[in-house]
Protein backbone atom coordinates (compact mmCIF):
# COMPACT_ATOMS: atom_id res chain seq x y z
CA UNK A 1 0.00 0.00 0.00
CA UNK A 2 1.32 3.35 -1.36
CA UNK A 3 1.55 6.58 1.39
CA UNK A 4 -1.74 8.40 -0.18
CA UNK A 5 -3.55 4.85 0.52
CA UNK A 6 -2.55 4.41 4.16
CA UNK A 7 -3.16 8.03 4.57
CA UNK A 8 -6.67 8.00 3.59
CA UNK A 9 -7.05 4.68 5.32
CA UNK A 10 -6.18 6.34 8.59
CA UNK A 11 -8.64 9.63 7.92
CA UNK A 12 -11.19 7.34 7.18
CA UNK A 13 -10.99 5.09 10.24
CA UNK A 14 -10.90 8.59 12.22
CA UNK A 15 -13.76 9.63 10.73
CA UNK A 16 -15.52 6.82 11.72
CA UNK A 17 -14.31 6.34 15.20
CA UNK A 18 -15.62 10.08 15.71
CA UNK A 19 -18.78 9.27 14.02
CA UNK A 20 -19.16 6.20 16.15
CA UNK A 21 -18.60 8.45 19.20
CA UNK A 22 -21.17 10.83 18.28
CA UNK A 23 -23.62 8.38 17.65
CA UNK A 24 -22.98 6.32 20.87
CA UNK A 25 -23.39 9.95 22.98
CA UNK A 26 -26.14 10.93 21.38
CA UNK A 27 -28.19 7.34 22.24
CA UNK A 28 -26.73 7.19 25.78
CA UNK A 29 -27.62 11.43 26.32
CA UNK A 30 -31.26 10.05 25.13
CA UNK A 31 -31.13 6.88 27.35
CA UNK A 32 -30.27 9.16 30.26
CA UNK A 33 -32.96 11.55 29.19
CA UNK A 34 -35.48 8.34 28.79
CA UNK A 35 -34.83 7.72 32.59
CA UNK A 36 -34.92 10.92 34.08
CA UNK A 37 -38.47 11.52 32.70
CA UNK A 38 -39.74 8.27 33.68
CA UNK A 39 -38.33 8.62 37.41
CA UNK A 40 -39.90 12.23 37.13
CA UNK A 41 -43.60 10.80 35.84
CA UNK A 42 -43.20 7.93 39.11
CA UNK A 43 -42.33 10.73 41.43
CA UNK A 44 -45.27 12.87 40.12
CA UNK A 45 -47.45 10.39 39.77
CA UNK A 46 -46.73 9.67 43.43
CA UNK A 47 -47.64 12.61 45.05
CA UNK A 48 -50.49 13.18 42.68
CA UNK A 49 -51.84 9.44 43.98
CA UNK A 50 -51.14 10.36 47.67
CA UNK A 51 -52.77 13.67 46.76
CA UNK A 52 -55.93 12.42 44.69
CA UNK A 53 -55.97 9.64 47.56
CA UNK A 54 -56.49 11.69 50.44
CA UNK A 55 -58.87 13.57 48.54
CA UNK A 56 -61.04 10.90 47.86
CA UNK A 57 -60.59 8.99 51.16
CA UNK A 58 -61.75 12.62 52.87
CA UNK A 59 -64.62 12.26 50.51
CA UNK A 60 -65.75 8.85 51.36
CA UNK A 61 -65.19 9.56 55.13
CA UNK A 62 -67.81 12.57 54.61
CA UNK A 63 -70.31 10.41 53.14
CA UNK A 64 -69.71 7.81 55.58
CA UNK A 65 -68.97 10.04 58.54
CA UNK A 66 -73.06 10.69 59.55
CA UNK A 67 -73.66 7.33 59.75
CA UNK A 68 -70.95 6.43 62.02
CA UNK A 69 -71.07 9.48 64.24
CA UNK A 70 -74.24 8.31 64.80
CA UNK A 71 -73.64 5.07 66.12
CA UNK A 72 -70.81 6.40 68.23
CA UNK A 73 -73.36 9.03 69.88
CA UNK A 74 -75.85 6.26 70.30
CA UNK A 75 -73.26 4.02 72.22
CA UNK A 76 -72.18 7.43 74.26
CA UNK A 77 -76.29 8.06 75.18
CA UNK A 78 -76.28 4.21 75.85
CA UNK A 79 -73.50 4.61 78.31
CA UNK A 80 -74.48 7.88 80.05
CA UNK A 81 -78.21 6.26 80.39
CA UNK A 82 -76.86 2.96 82.15
CA UNK A 83 -74.14 5.07 84.46
CA UNK A 84 -77.52 7.12 85.07
CA UNK A 85 -79.64 4.14 86.31
CA UNK A 86 -76.49 2.73 88.58
CA UNK A 87 -76.87 6.54 90.00
CA UNK A 88 -80.14 6.55 90.42
CA UNK A 89 -80.42 3.40 92.21
CA UNK A 90 -78.09 4.46 94.91
CA UNK A 91 -79.83 8.16 95.17
CA UNK A 92 -83.14 5.68 95.78
CA UNK A 93 -81.43 3.45 98.63
CA UNK A 94 -79.99 7.17 99.84
CA UNK A 95 -83.56 8.59 99.89
CA UNK A 96 -85.27 5.63 101.41
CA UNK A 97 -82.87 5.63 104.06
CA UNK A 98 -82.73 9.45 104.86
CA UNK A 99 -87.00 9.00 105.01
CA UNK A 100 -86.61 5.74 107.52
CA UNK A 101 -84.88 7.88 109.59
CA UNK A 102 -87.17 11.33 109.48
CA UNK A 103 -90.13 8.53 110.49
CA UNK A 104 -88.79 6.76 113.08
CA UNK A 105 -87.60 10.20 114.08
CA UNK A 106 -84.10 9.35 114.18
CA UNK A 107 -81.68 11.34 116.70
CA UNK A 108 -79.63 11.60 113.06
CA UNK A 109 -83.03 13.19 111.05
CA UNK A 110 -82.91 15.94 114.58
CA UNK A 111 -79.90 16.99 114.37
CA UNK A 112 -80.26 17.60 110.61
CA UNK A 113 -83.60 19.36 111.40
CA UNK A 114 -82.18 21.95 113.18
CA UNK A 115 -79.04 22.22 110.79
CA UNK A 116 -81.87 22.61 107.61
CA UNK A 117 -83.62 25.07 109.38
CA UNK A 118 -80.13 27.33 110.67
CA UNK A 119 -78.75 27.46 107.07
CA UNK A 120 -82.18 28.44 105.48
CA UNK A 121 -82.73 31.17 108.31
CA UNK A 122 -79.27 32.49 107.39
CA UNK A 123 -79.78 31.86 103.22
CA UNK A 124 -83.05 33.58 104.01
CA UNK A 125 -81.03 36.99 105.44
CA UNK A 126 -84.18 38.28 106.85
CA UNK A 127 -84.29 39.40 110.59
CA UNK A 128 -88.03 38.23 110.95
CA UNK A 129 -88.43 34.72 109.80
CA UNK A 130 -91.67 32.13 109.33
CA UNK A 131 -90.09 28.61 109.16
CA UNK A 132 -92.88 26.02 108.47
CA UNK A 133 -92.10 22.39 109.16
CA UNK A 134 -93.99 19.42 107.82
CA UNK A 135 -95.63 17.65 110.37
CA UNK A 136 -96.96 19.18 113.98
CA UNK A 137 -93.49 16.74 115.28
CA UNK A 138 -90.96 18.29 113.51
CA UNK A 139 -92.93 21.67 115.04
CA UNK A 140 -93.08 20.70 118.00
CA UNK A 141 -89.75 19.88 118.10
CA UNK A 142 -88.14 22.79 116.83
CA UNK A 143 -90.30 25.09 119.29
CA UNK A 144 -88.31 22.75 122.28
CA UNK A 145 -84.73 23.86 120.44
CA UNK A 146 -85.98 27.10 119.32
CA UNK A 147 -83.50 29.32 121.76
CA UNK A 148 -80.78 26.79 120.75
CA UNK A 149 -81.01 27.76 116.97
CA UNK A 150 -81.20 31.40 117.80
CA UNK A 151 -77.81 31.45 120.02
CA UNK A 152 -76.69 29.04 116.57
CA UNK A 153 -77.90 31.95 114.49
CA UNK A 154 -76.12 34.90 116.93
CA UNK A 155 -72.98 32.94 116.98
CA UNK A 156 -72.73 33.41 113.42
CA UNK A 157 -73.22 37.25 113.64
CA UNK A 158 -77.41 37.40 112.91
CA UNK A 159 -79.71 38.49 115.11
CA UNK A 160 -83.20 36.41 114.03
CA UNK A 161 -86.75 36.47 115.23
CA UNK A 162 -88.29 33.11 114.62
CA UNK A 163 -91.83 32.31 114.75
CA UNK A 164 -92.38 28.95 113.69
CA UNK A 165 -96.04 28.48 111.96
CA UNK A 166 -98.27 26.41 113.24
CA UNK A 167 -99.86 25.04 110.00
CA UNK A 168 -98.01 22.18 108.34
CA UNK A 169 -96.80 22.12 104.90
CA UNK A 170 -97.18 19.13 102.40
CA UNK A 171 -93.70 17.88 102.87
CA UNK A 172 -92.31 14.97 103.76
CA UNK A 173 -89.15 16.33 106.41
CA UNK A 174 -86.99 19.52 106.31
CA UNK A 175 -88.01 23.08 106.55
CA UNK A 176 -89.47 26.04 104.49
CA UNK A 177 -88.21 29.54 105.99
CA UNK A 178 -90.04 32.67 104.79
CA UNK A 179 -88.96 36.14 105.34
CA UNK A 180 -91.78 37.73 107.68
CA UNK A 181 -92.61 39.97 104.48
CA UNK A 182 -92.84 36.83 102.81
CA UNK A 183 -90.65 38.31 100.31
CA UNK A 184 -88.02 35.93 100.64
CA UNK A 185 -87.54 32.19 101.29
CA UNK A 186 -85.45 29.38 101.64
CA UNK A 187 -86.72 25.90 100.33
CA UNK A 188 -84.88 23.25 102.51
CA UNK A 189 -87.44 20.56 102.78
CA UNK A 190 -86.18 17.13 101.97
CA UNK A 191 -87.59 17.30 98.65
CA UNK A 192 -86.19 20.26 97.36
CA UNK A 193 -82.89 19.28 98.88
CA UNK A 194 -83.42 15.48 97.01
CA UNK A 195 -83.43 17.51 93.89
CA UNK A 196 -80.01 19.86 94.87
CA UNK A 197 -78.37 16.71 95.81
CA UNK A 198 -79.34 14.76 92.13
CA UNK A 199 -78.79 18.11 90.47
CA UNK A 200 -75.30 19.38 91.98
CA UNK A 201 -74.38 16.64 94.25
CA UNK A 202 -74.50 13.52 92.25
CA UNK A 203 -72.54 14.90 89.07
CA UNK A 204 -69.57 15.40 91.62
CA UNK A 205 -70.07 12.01 93.35
CA UNK A 206 -69.93 10.27 89.47
CA UNK A 207 -66.75 12.41 88.50
CA UNK A 208 -65.09 10.87 91.45
CA UNK A 209 -65.78 7.08 90.29
CA UNK B 1 -8.90 9.83 -2.67
CA UNK B 2 -11.36 12.56 -2.59
CA UNK B 3 -14.09 10.76 -3.85
CA UNK B 4 -13.70 8.26 -1.01
CA UNK B 5 -13.31 10.50 1.57
CA UNK B 6 -16.69 12.35 0.95
CA UNK B 7 -18.41 8.66 0.55
CA UNK B 8 -17.03 7.84 4.39
CA UNK B 9 -18.31 11.23 5.33
CA UNK B 10 -21.22 10.74 4.13
CA UNK B 11 -21.69 7.51 5.32
CA UNK B 12 -20.58 9.01 9.14
CA UNK B 13 -23.56 11.22 9.01
CA UNK B 14 -25.69 9.08 8.09
CA UNK B 15 -24.82 6.77 11.52
CA UNK B 16 -24.94 10.23 13.16
CA UNK B 17 -28.58 10.44 11.83
CA UNK B 18 -29.66 7.04 12.62
CA UNK B 19 -28.03 7.90 16.33
CA UNK B 20 -30.74 11.05 15.89
CA UNK B 21 -33.60 8.91 14.85
CA UNK B 22 -33.25 6.44 17.78
CA UNK B 23 -32.63 9.42 20.18
CA UNK B 24 -36.16 10.42 19.36
CA UNK B 25 -37.77 7.05 19.62
CA UNK B 26 -35.87 6.22 22.88
CA UNK B 27 -37.39 9.87 23.98
CA UNK B 28 -40.79 9.05 22.67
CA UNK B 29 -41.15 5.43 24.08
CA UNK B 30 -40.07 7.19 27.71
CA UNK B 31 -42.90 9.88 27.38
CA UNK B 32 -45.38 7.23 26.22
CA UNK B 33 -44.48 5.49 29.52
CA UNK B 34 -44.26 8.27 31.47
CA UNK B 35 -48.11 8.99 30.64
CA UNK B 36 -48.79 5.36 31.25
CA UNK B 37 -47.34 5.98 34.70
CA UNK B 38 -49.32 8.71 35.09
CA UNK B 39 -52.48 7.39 34.11
CA UNK B 40 -52.27 3.88 36.02
CA UNK B 41 -51.04 5.89 39.29
CA UNK B 42 -54.53 8.04 39.47
CA UNK B 43 -56.97 4.88 38.44
CA UNK B 44 -58.36 4.19 41.94
CA UNK B 45 -60.98 1.82 43.18
CA UNK B 46 -63.40 3.97 44.63
CA UNK B 47 -65.52 1.21 45.76
CA UNK B 48 -62.63 -0.21 47.57
CA UNK B 49 -61.14 2.90 48.93
CA UNK B 50 -65.22 3.08 50.70
CA UNK B 51 -65.15 -0.01 51.70
CA UNK B 52 -62.08 0.21 53.75
CA UNK B 53 -63.04 3.63 55.04
CA UNK B 54 -66.02 2.07 56.05
CA UNK B 55 -64.41 -0.96 57.71
CA UNK B 56 -61.84 1.77 59.36
CA UNK B 57 -64.71 3.47 60.81
CA UNK B 58 -66.37 0.50 61.90
CA UNK B 59 -63.24 -0.76 63.88
CA UNK B 60 -63.63 2.51 65.31
CA UNK B 61 -67.25 1.85 66.71
CA UNK B 62 -66.51 -1.29 67.80
CA UNK B 63 -62.99 0.56 69.85
CA UNK B 64 -65.66 2.64 71.25
CA UNK B 65 -67.81 -0.03 72.61
CA UNK B 66 -65.30 -1.55 73.92
CA UNK B 67 -63.74 1.14 75.61
CA UNK B 68 -67.38 2.08 77.01
CA UNK B 69 -68.32 -1.42 78.15
CA UNK B 70 -65.14 -1.79 80.07
CA UNK B 71 -65.99 1.79 81.70
CA UNK B 72 -69.07 1.03 82.63
CA UNK B 73 -67.75 -2.18 84.13
CA UNK B 74 -65.39 -0.48 85.92
CA UNK B 75 -67.91 2.22 86.94
CA UNK B 76 -70.64 -0.26 88.45
CA UNK B 77 -67.87 -2.27 90.32
CA UNK B 78 -66.57 0.31 91.97
CA UNK B 79 -70.14 1.65 92.81
CA UNK B 80 -70.87 -1.74 94.11
CA UNK B 81 -67.37 -1.78 96.40
CA UNK B 82 -68.01 1.62 97.65
CA UNK B 83 -72.54 1.23 97.70
CA UNK B 84 -72.31 1.91 101.70
CA UNK B 85 -70.65 4.86 101.61
CA UNK B 86 -72.01 6.60 98.67
CA UNK B 87 -75.31 5.58 100.08
CA UNK B 88 -74.09 7.26 103.48
CA UNK B 89 -72.59 10.45 101.74
CA UNK B 90 -75.89 11.22 99.92
CA UNK B 91 -78.08 10.58 102.81
CA UNK B 92 -75.66 13.18 104.70
CA UNK B 93 -76.23 15.73 101.65
CA UNK B 94 -79.83 15.04 101.79
CA UNK B 95 -80.19 15.56 105.40
CA UNK B 96 -77.51 18.61 105.54
CA UNK B 97 -75.19 16.79 107.64
CA UNK B 98 -71.46 17.04 105.71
Amino acid sequence: MGMDAKLMLALVEELWEKARLEADRIREEAREKARKIVEDAKKRAEALKTEKLEELRLRVRRGLYREYALKKLELRKRFTLRKSQVVKELLDAAVERALEMVERSDPRYLESLKRLTVEAVLQVGSDDVVVYCCNSRDREYLEGVLNDLIKDIEARGRRVRIKIASEPIRCRGGVLVVSADGRVFYNNTLEARIKRVEEEFLPVLIAEL
Amino acid sequence: MVRVLRESERRAERLIEEARKDAEKILAEAKKKADEILKSYLEFDEKALEEEEARKLEAEVEELRAYLEKKMESFAESVERRREELIDRIVGEILGLR
